[in-house]
């Protein structure tokens, strides 16, 4: 039976509206306007928790693609550049102190890293979105890399012939190395890496699905509460639409949320890798330092106090695996349960301790006098030598970095899958949900005509 | 008759006393071909100029007199500082590493040589009979006085200008080499001297008599310092500096590097070279001053100018410098 409306006057647009509240709310408070009502709220919350998880599966995948493809290069690109250009460094000391024409492996090395470190400028360069300070720096980079080759190149030219005005010209490029370009490096590090946090926390966080939670919760409570009512109101136990749908967004809601969550573990596996390479760079870059010290230590004979404290800062900074502080250390707590990284970072920790070792005794001889012997010793390459203990530790260190980009690659792709077609999915789903709840009261309401 | 030949005697005595004096005061005056970057023909050094100073320094350049006789090399006296450098088993020298043609790292040896280099040579040789027992410290300029001060090494050979300042820190032997600051430009400059560097940047070391002097010149030169030669030399091939003024040996060393720099201008001022020991120990100056006659008299000290400064340089050797004497 329907409820007759109180007759008016259709002439004023303000008793119109007023007839037409009234007719609403009388027509509500019948059993099938209830009906209608619950329908209409539960397809209120079927639209929000469909928008919610929209939403968040959208944004959290745009976060991931923002990561992989436009800050992640920069980040690591900017890493790379400090310990390229560290270990350009190194080699051209080395060669320096082999006098005259230097090694012609030394020479290649010290080519593949220049050539790779502008690489690298060029790849950074090229990353959009960066920052005014960024770009001021890798400016300073893509302008300064070629001024250091330049200083390179005439002390060399000048060693070819004989002349001490060499050595000049490598202690200027060595000051370019690390007191232009790496702070330039690290400029950009720093700047990309702020802006990576922030996106790390808009691809994984925590926030979002608990409020995605929250509307699911409330979404299949109105579910539950919409079929109570029609219990109550009608002699059916189940209404089969409310109660597929209620299913269906269970399902939905249990499949977003375990993607979800999946994917948020996932970025943070990657942003655990991508903190190890950063550790490792850095680390790979304060040992060439402190091989570039060690070798203008003994170039100047005797006279190389500041060199082998400068040394020494380098070695604390690194640290060791079992000191508790330092880089490995921190490498070793961010590499976590990976076994083959700990590993790596396990040997190259080992290696540095022997290079280390190997180069007190260099020192030794070098400050006791005898700096021809020591630099005999720093020029030996072959097993047992310092020189052999640092390619040891580099070779580990590289082959940690390898292991840690290649798992941070599986992450991030994966990350990036992991709610591929998902969007796509609930909504169908939801779309079914909608569909569902409004054929169960529609079945309903329809009794009552 | 007898009177006659007394007077005779008498008037020959007062010539000889007369050119003996004369002698022991003479001016050094080297001599050398006009090309540059040959050591240069210059105005003679202005007699002994040592800065006004408390009369307590005197001459400078005077040192202790040698033991007469020397000591056999091996056999230094029991007690003496030789002897501690003969129980020791090396001389320890500090030297530059890169002023070419007094002490430099030769790459291709990989040995420091060099003029200063030899003359530690012949000191090793007077006290072991072997000229290798040596231990080289590359030290810089600013250095010289400290590790002779704090006992590092035995004796600094580094183109060491002797002045009164100094020799209150250090003891001095006599002179074993004569220079004086000129001036390195390049090849198309029209400067002509120190004169005509007012405003432009001049480079030298920190700690050297040749800072000292740039900034006391008149024509008001900005000085501009580096640890080394070698940074000034760079600095003045990258078009950061001007000209780089010191004694005309080290700024020969820079332009043998470099065929696009000349040296202008006339000496302005003297630089006497001496070996650098502590002030403890005057029995090791002695017996390095008595190297030092020994070289000149016998024909090293010509042979080593022959050795290193000839054959770049094209000017021929100048008498060894003259030791003056204290005591």
């Amino acid at each position: 039976m329907s409820a007759t409306a109180p007759a008016l006057s259709p002439t004023s647009p303000k008793s119109a509206l007023a007839g037409l509240v009234g007719r609403l709310r009388s027509e509500a408070a019948t059993t099938p306007g209830r009906m209608r009502t619950v329908g209409l709220v539960a397809l209120v919350f079927i639209a929000l928790a469909w928008g919610l998880g929209f939403f968040t599966i959208q944004q959290r995948q745009r976060a991931v693609h923002t990561i992989a493809a436009e800050l992640s290069p920069v980040v690591i690109s900017s890493e790379n550049i400090q310990s390229l250009l560290s270990g350009a460094d190194a080699s051209s000391a080395n060669s320096f102190l082999a006098g005259g024409v230097e090694p012609a492996d030394q020479r290649a090395r010290y080519l593949q890293d220049l050539q790779q470190a502008q690489d690298e400028v060029t790849r950074a360069t090229a990353a959009p979105g960066a920052s005014a300070q960024s770009q001021a720096a890798l400016r300073t980079l893509a302008e300064a890399v070629p001024t250091y080759a330049g200083l390179v190149e005439a002390a060399r030219a000048n060693n070819r012939q004989g002349f001490p005005v060499g050595a000049g010209y490598l202690r200027r490029a060595t000051a370019e190395v690390h007191g232009t370009l790496i702070p330039a490096a690290q400029t950009v590090n720093a700047q990309s890496v702020g802006r990576l946090q922030s996106v790390y926390g808009t691809a994984a966080g925590n926030r979002a699905v608990i409020a995605l939670l929250a509307v699911d919760v409330a979404l299949v409570v109105v579910l539950i509460a919409a079929q109570v009512f029609l219990r109550r109101r009608t002699n059916r136990i189940f209404n089969v639409g409310a109660l597929v749908a209620t299913v269906l967004a269970g399902v939905l809601i249990g499949w977003t949320l375990f993607g979800v969550l999946g994917q948020g573990s996932q970025v943070r596996a990657a942003r655990g890798r991508e903190d190890t390479l950063r550790v490792l760079a850095v680390a790979r870059a304060t040992a060439f330092r402190a091989k570039s010290d060690e070798s203008f230590a003994l170039i100047a004979r005797g006279n190389g106090a500041t060199q082998y404290q400068d040394f020494d800062a380098a070695m604390t900074q690194i640290g060791t695996v079992a000191s508790g502080k330092g880089l490995l250390n921190q490498a070793t707590s961010d590499a976590g349960s990976d076994g083959a990284e700990s590993a790596a970072i396990g040997n190259a920790d080992r290696a540095l301790q022997s290079y280390r070792s190997l180069h007190s005794q260099i020192q030794a001889l070098d400050t006791g006098g005898q700096s021809s012997p020591a630099i005999t010793k720093a020029l030996a390459a072959g097993p047992g030598s310092a020189n052999a203990a640092f390619d040891a530790f580099d070779t580990a260190v590289t082959g940690a970095s390898n292991l840690a980009s290649a798992a941070f690659t599986v992450d991030i792709n994966q990350a990036g899958n992991r709610l591929g077609g998902l969007a796509i999915a609930t909504s169908v789903g939801f779309l079914a949900v909608a569909i569902l709840v409004l054929y169960g009261l529609g079945r309903r309401i329809r009794e009552y005509r | 008759m007898i009177r006659h030949r007394s007077a005779i005697a008498l008037v020959l005595a007062l010539v000889l006393a007369l050119v003996a004096t004369a002698c022991s005061a003479t001016a050094r005056t080297p001599t050398g071909a006009g090309a540059a970057p040959a050591l240069p023909a210059a105005t003679p050094a202005p007699a002994a100029s040592a800065p006004a100073s408390p009369a307590a320094c005197g001459n400078p350049v005077a040192s202790l007199r040698p033991p007469s006789p020397m000591p056999a090399a091996g056999q230094m006296p029991a007690g003496s500082y030789m002897r501690a450098i003969q129980d020791r088993g090396r001389l320890i020298v500090g030297v530059s590493q890169d002023t070419l043609l007094f002490g430099y790292l030769n790459p291709f040896s990989g040995q420091i040589e060099g003029f200063d280099v030899d003359v530690a040579h012949q000191i090793a040789q007077a006290i072991f009979g072997d000229p290798n027992k040596i231990e080289y410290r590359a030290i810089t300029t600013a250095d010289r006085i400290p590790k002779i001060q704090d006992g590092s090494v035995d004796l600094v050979a580094r183109t060491f200008t002797i002045n009164c300042d100094r020799r209150t820190q250090v003891d001095f032997s006599t002179v074993y080499f004569d220079a004086g600051q000129r001036v390195l430009v390049r090849s198309d400059s029209t400067a002509t001297g120190i004169q005509d560097l007012g405003g432009k940047k001049v480079c030298a070391t920190a700690g050297s008599t040749s800072i000292d002097h740039i900034n006391q010149a008149a024509s008001k030169p900005i000085a501009v310092t580096k640890p080394d030669f070698t940074d000034c030399l760079v600095a003045f091939q990258s078009g950061e500096v001007d000209a780089i003024s010191t004694d005309d040996a080290i700024l020969a060393g820079l332009a043998a590097q470099d065929p696009y720099a000349k040296i202008v201008g006339p000496r302005f001022s003297d630089e006497p070279y001496g070996l650098a020991m502590s002030l403890n120990h005057p029995d090791f100056t002695r017996f390095v001053n008595g190297v030092l006659d020994q070289m000149r008299g016998n024909g090293t000290w010509t042979s080593l100018y022959n050795k290193w400064l000839v054959p770049r340089l094209g000017a021929t050797a100048p008498p060894p410098p003259a030791a003056v004497y204290r005591d």
